[in-house]
């Protein structure tokens, strides 16, 4: 009793001050990644790209589910077929959901050609969440569920190529090969970089010479003949898998020079900064002043340039799978599938075989525009 | 608009609309310049005293604007007849024939890190004579000529072989004086100056401001003279604005200002600082606080918060007016209401 | 020279030469002598000034004296309360670490001297944890005794420098330096980037902390009436060399050397009334590159004599404690700062 007695009187300031206060509060106390953050939403564009980039990481991740069919499942029927239309009221006007007709062959006796038309004496439903093709999920999980799935017929939303294969599945399976690609060749050059910049970057002096001329040596090959011959160099008896590994590398190995000169260039000019200066005095090892000091500071801006060196992966795998020298078929990749539209004939009578560079250039632009907006938020001291 | 007067800034407002809120960098500004005279401008880190310099010439750097507000000139550019006239830069467009002849020709800029104000890329000679060039009718030769003979009234040695050189060339207070020196080619009748001396050293500062003082009274114009250094000032000024959150708290004779404050914010000022002399060593005389965030302006008079002399209930209430002691000293101070 | 008693450090001939790297592999051709041959002496709580224009060395010598950085030549002794004087510059790499609890530094720009990433608690308490001085629980202890006393309110320690002013952060810093309770400060030009208004704050603080933990404080500046409002002793330096050293009354009053009287005569005196005649020194300060035989400022200098082109002039004690490096400091009458 006595003790509730003596508390004084509390005073309850106003509702509204202390609300803006605490906003003021959680600004002053927010951590580097906060502010970050609060500076990246700012941009329209590259909150657009995010979210884009968000699609192509759930197309990756969920690939088997949001395909209706394997990448190497075939429609007999329907080779070279376009996109189909997708329907929803039937030829009397009455809405009947979501829903598409068979294609089937027809002889035309006027062009003497086989002519693909829909046949609509049948509606065939659009199922959500249905059963279909079992898969095995990244070849480990086993399932049928699918996005979605026609009943007894197929559906080939961006058309089929020459063996009849969906091209949308098809891209589907592509983007998780082409942006696996390109993550783990960022992860290889980010791994290299960090490592061979930050031993120049340190120590200094005649490693330091060395590691520079050895970057300008490899940066001053021009790169699509490189890229060319160490490709050719990939034995041909290697199974895709293989191949498709040692592309990876190959475009990881090649890149990490950008990222190693940014790494040694900041570290020097991190050296002479006055807080680092100052750590030095209070008696910190250099071991602590590397980890607590200077990875922080430039650990945004290593993030923006490993954003900004994706769509060098991506178009990278697609160059030089597209000339024929990365991946093969059965792997899909962007590059593998645009390998199909290689000649001006295709592009005239199946242009559907252009979607997969749709992808690509979607996803190296929300790349770039989510690149440009960390660029500005990287460092959030700045005014 | 005064006979006497070169420029009359009247009721000036620049706002910043930034993404986390409008600053109002110029609340309300009155200011005259008269022909010939050094009027310096004083205050503390975002007072505005340097928006105040680039609204003259429209040069506010984005997002700024002017919101409201003239800033007449007397002039002869832009006249029909080749008389003189009133002309209001602040409705002239930013990139407007006019107001780029009055740029360097009528009125020319002096900055604090002549540097950035002068391209890497020319030798100085080229672009002091560039100046003359775009604004004068002469010829190629008779520039040169010129600028020789600029570059050697503002006390750079060997002018005719420096001008072929480059800035990085120069010192600090070389690079200074050459950016005197093709501030004023072109003859103009206002030089602004935007902390010229802080980034010198203190015997260069006094070459600098002994240099200045040589100028106006040779060439006549007059300089409008931006510090925050309050010994630089009480040495070139006539006369003093004291500036504080965008606004002119105290303007007068630079005696008045040094030995008759009327606005707290100006007598804590000189206070502050610490003064060579023989007397025994004493305590400062601080003001309490920092300036605020210009995101949370004060209500009232913007100092009230600081104030040693605040009168609750009244300060942070009502928003002081010039008040005038005559001689053109005012004060913007509730104390006197 | 006072007694051994009286010092909290003699600099003996202190020398930091940089070499000049050029080419590809970086071949040495020569060396710029940003601290040559700088001897002078610290007293316990004092607060000794060193002043100079940009290039005078007057930061290499506060760095160096707190071996931040190795000298080329030269001793710094410390006389230090519980220990036998020992040069600073033979100590190990382990002793010192163990010596950085009696010394630290407060820096000129309160932006970039603190760590924006990390809060304001994680700031102060580095020297403590870095020289691992106190126990875990003791630590949170001594930030909020030390924040007190720099003014810096308990509240402030969970925010992070963007939450605060030039004014501000500049206490942060001062409580950084201080929370090892060391004896000795380097303060290189801690007020120069402050507004007028915050500069009055921070002198009074520094004042204050002194009298109340007993400091001794090493003044970098470079403007001479701060100088003279809070030193009790100053030294001037000029392209890497040390010209003159007395009490701060003596210096201003009555300087020895050329330099100090020109650098007296350019100070801008807030007063209209009074009317600067600064000394007109002919040309700029020489590039420490190539500095001219002989004094190195005999150039400029308006009492040149032809030996000051010939000989380095000696450093010398001509009054009790008042050191000057000039052929003519016994002989000139200069005119000093005060009217």
């Amino acid at each position: 009793m006595s003790a509730l007695n003596s508390t004084p009187p509390v005073e309850i300031p106003d509702l509204e001050e202390q609300t803006m206060d605490r906003a003021k509060e959680s600004f002053y106390t927010a951590t580097q990644f906060q502010l970050m953050w609060l500076k990246f939403r700012r941009h329209k564009l590259a909150i657009i790209g995010m979210f884009v980039l968000a699609l192509f990481l759930i197309a990756m991740l969920f690939a088997e589910f949001l395909a209706p069919y394997g990448s190497q499942s075939r429609d007999a029927d329907y080779l070279f077929g376009k996109p189909q239309s997708i329907h929803f009221f039937d030829d009397d006007g009455n809405f009947r959901g979501m829903f598409v007709y068979s294609v089937i062959s027809q002889f035309n006796i006027d062009t003497m050609q086989v002519d693909l038309v829909e046949d609509r004496s049948e509606i065939r439903p659009v199922n959500f969440f249905a059963k279909g093709e079992p898969y095995k999920m990244w070849g480990l999980i086993k399932g049928d569920l699918h996005l979605f799935h026609v009943e007894d017929a197929f559906i080939h939303l961006f058309g089929t190529d020459s063996l009849g294969r969906d091209v949308y599945s098809r891209v589907i399976f592509g983007t998780r090969t082409s942006l696996s690609i390109g993550f783990i060749g960022v992860i290889i050059s980010f791994i290299l970089g960090l490592a061979i910049g930050g031993v120049s970057g340190y120590f200094g002096g005649l490693i330091d010479d060395i590691v520079q001329r050895m970057i300008e040596f490899i940066r001053s090959i021009p790169t699509l003949p490189l890229w060319m011959s160490l490709a050719a160099i990939l034995p041909k008896e290697w199974s895709p898998l293989r191949v498709y590994f040692a592309v990876t590398v190959l475009l990881g190995f090649l890149s990490w020079t950008t990222l190693a000169r940014r790494v040694r260039g900041k570290l020097i000019s991190m050296r002479e900064e006055d807080f680092v200066f100052a750590a030095r005095i209070a008696g910190s090892s250099d071991a602590r002043i590397i980890w607590r000091h200077m990875i922080p500071a430039f650990l945004s801006y290593i993030i923006v340039d490993l954003t900004v060196s994706f769509p060098a992966m991506i178009l990278g795998e697609t160059t030089l799978s597209f000339i024929g020298l990365g991946l093969r078929e059965p792997v899909v990749s962007w590059g593998v599938l645009l390998q199909a539209s290689q000649n001006i004939k295709a592009i005239e009578q199946h242009p559907w075989l252009f979607f997969p560079a749709i992808f690509v250039v979607i996803s190296v632009l929300a790349f770039s525009l989510v690149g440009d907006g960390m660029r500005d938020a990287a460092d959030p001291y700045s005014h | 608009m005064n006979e006497n007067d070169l420029i009359e800034i009247k009721n000036l407002r620049v706002s910043f609309p930034l993404d986390e809120g409008t600053v109002q960098a110029l609340d309300g500004i009155d200011l005259s310049i008269p022909k010939g005279k050094v009027i310096g401008i004083v205050g503390e880190s975002g007072c505005g005293k340097s928006i105040t310099a680039r609204s003259i010439l429209q040069i506010i750097p984005p997002p700024g604007k002017i919101d409201q507000g003239e800033i007449l000139l007397r002039t002869k550019l832009g006249s029909m007849n080749d008389d003189e006239h009133i002309i209001d830069l602040a409705k002239l467009k930013p990139d407007s024939d006019l107001l780029r002849q009055i740029r360097w020709g009528e009125i020319s800029m002096v900055f604090q890190e002549p540097m950035t104000s002068f391209s890497a890329y020319h030798s100085l000679g080229d672009q002091i004579m560039e100046a003359l060039l775009m604004h004068k009718d002469v010829s190629k030769e008779e520039a040169r000529q010129a600028a020789i003979e600029m570059l050697d009234r503002v006390g750079i040695p060997n002018a005719a072989v420096r001008l072929n050189q480059f800035p990085h060339e120069f010192s600090g207070g070389m690079r200074q004086r050459a950016m005197i020196g093709m501030a004023l080619i072109c003859n103009p009748s206002m030089l602004i100056a935007d902390e010229p001396t802080t980034s010198l050293d203190v015997t260069i500062q006094a070459q600098m401001l002994d240099l200045m003082k040589d100028l106006r009274r040779d060439f006549g114009s007059s300089i409008m003279f931006i510090t925050h250094n309050l010994g630089v000032i009480a040495q070139i000024a006539d006369e003093v604005s004291i500036m504080y959150l965008g606004k002119i708290v105290e303007q007068g004779t630079t005696m008045d200002i040094f030995h008759d404050q009327k606005h707290p914010y100006t007598s804590s000022l000189v206070e502050a600082i610490p003064k060579i002399s023989d007397a025994r060593k004493k305590r400062l005389t601080t003001i309490r606080g920092s300036v605020p965030s210009p995101f949370e302006r004060p209500s009232g008079c913007p100092f009230h918060n600081r104030c040693p002399k605040m009168m609750p209930g009244v300060c942070d209430v009502k928003v002081p007016t010039p008040i005038d002691f005559g001689n053109g000293h005012k004060a913007a101070c509730l104390l006197y209401e | 020279m006072p007694g051994d008693d009286q010092l909290l450090l003699e600099v003996k001939n202190l020398k930091k030469y940089f070499p000049i790297r050029r080419g590809a592999f970086g071949t040495v051709k020569k060396t710029v002598k940003a601290v040559d041959r700088v001897s002078f002496f610290i007293k316990k709580g004092e607060t000794f000034g060193l002043v100079g224009e940009s290039g005078s060395g007057k930061t290499t010598t506060g760095r160096l004296i707190l071996r931040a950085m190795e000298p080329t030549e030269g001793e710094v002794i410390y006389h230090l309360e519980d220990r036998e004087p020992f040069d600073l510059m033979k100590l190990s790499k382990k002793e010192l670490w163990e010596f950085r609890r009696y010394s630290q530094m407060i820096f000129q720009d309160p932006y970039s001297s603190l760590n924006p990433r990390m809060t304001v608690r994680d700031i102060v308490a580095e020297p403590l944890i870095a020289t691992k001085a106190l126990q875990k629980e003791a630590v949170t202890q001594r930030i909020r005794e030390t924040a007190k006393k720099c003014q810096v309110s308990i509240e402030f320690l969970r925010r992070y420098p963007h939450a605060f002013s030039g004014g501000q952060r500049q206490r942060i810093g001062i409580a950084r330096a201080l929370v090892l309770n060391p004896p000795f400060i380097v303060c290189d030009e801690p007020v120069s980037a402050l507004d007028v208004s915050i500069q009055a704050q921070i002198l009074n603080l520094l004042n204050d902390l002194q009298e109340e933990l007993d400091l001794t404080y090493l003044f970098i500046a470079h403007d001479l009436s701060v100088v003279e409002h809070i030193c009790d002793r100053v030294g001037v330096m000029y392209l890497g060399r040390l010209f003159e050293m007395a009490t701060t009354r003596d210096l201003f009053f009555s300087p020895r050397h050329p330099y100090t009287e020109a650098l007296m005569s350019a100070i801008p005196a807030a007063d209209p009334s009074i009317i600067m005649e600064p000394i007109k020194l002919t040309g700029e300060i020489p590039s420490p590159i190539n500095p001219p035989e002989g004094c190195s400022f005999h150039p400029r200098c308006r009492y040149a004599q032809p030996i000051c082109s010939q000989s380095i002039p000696e450093w010398k004690e001509y009054s009790p404690e008042h050191f000057a490096a000039c052929h003519f400091a016994g002989e000139l009458e200069l005119k000093g700062a005060f009217k």
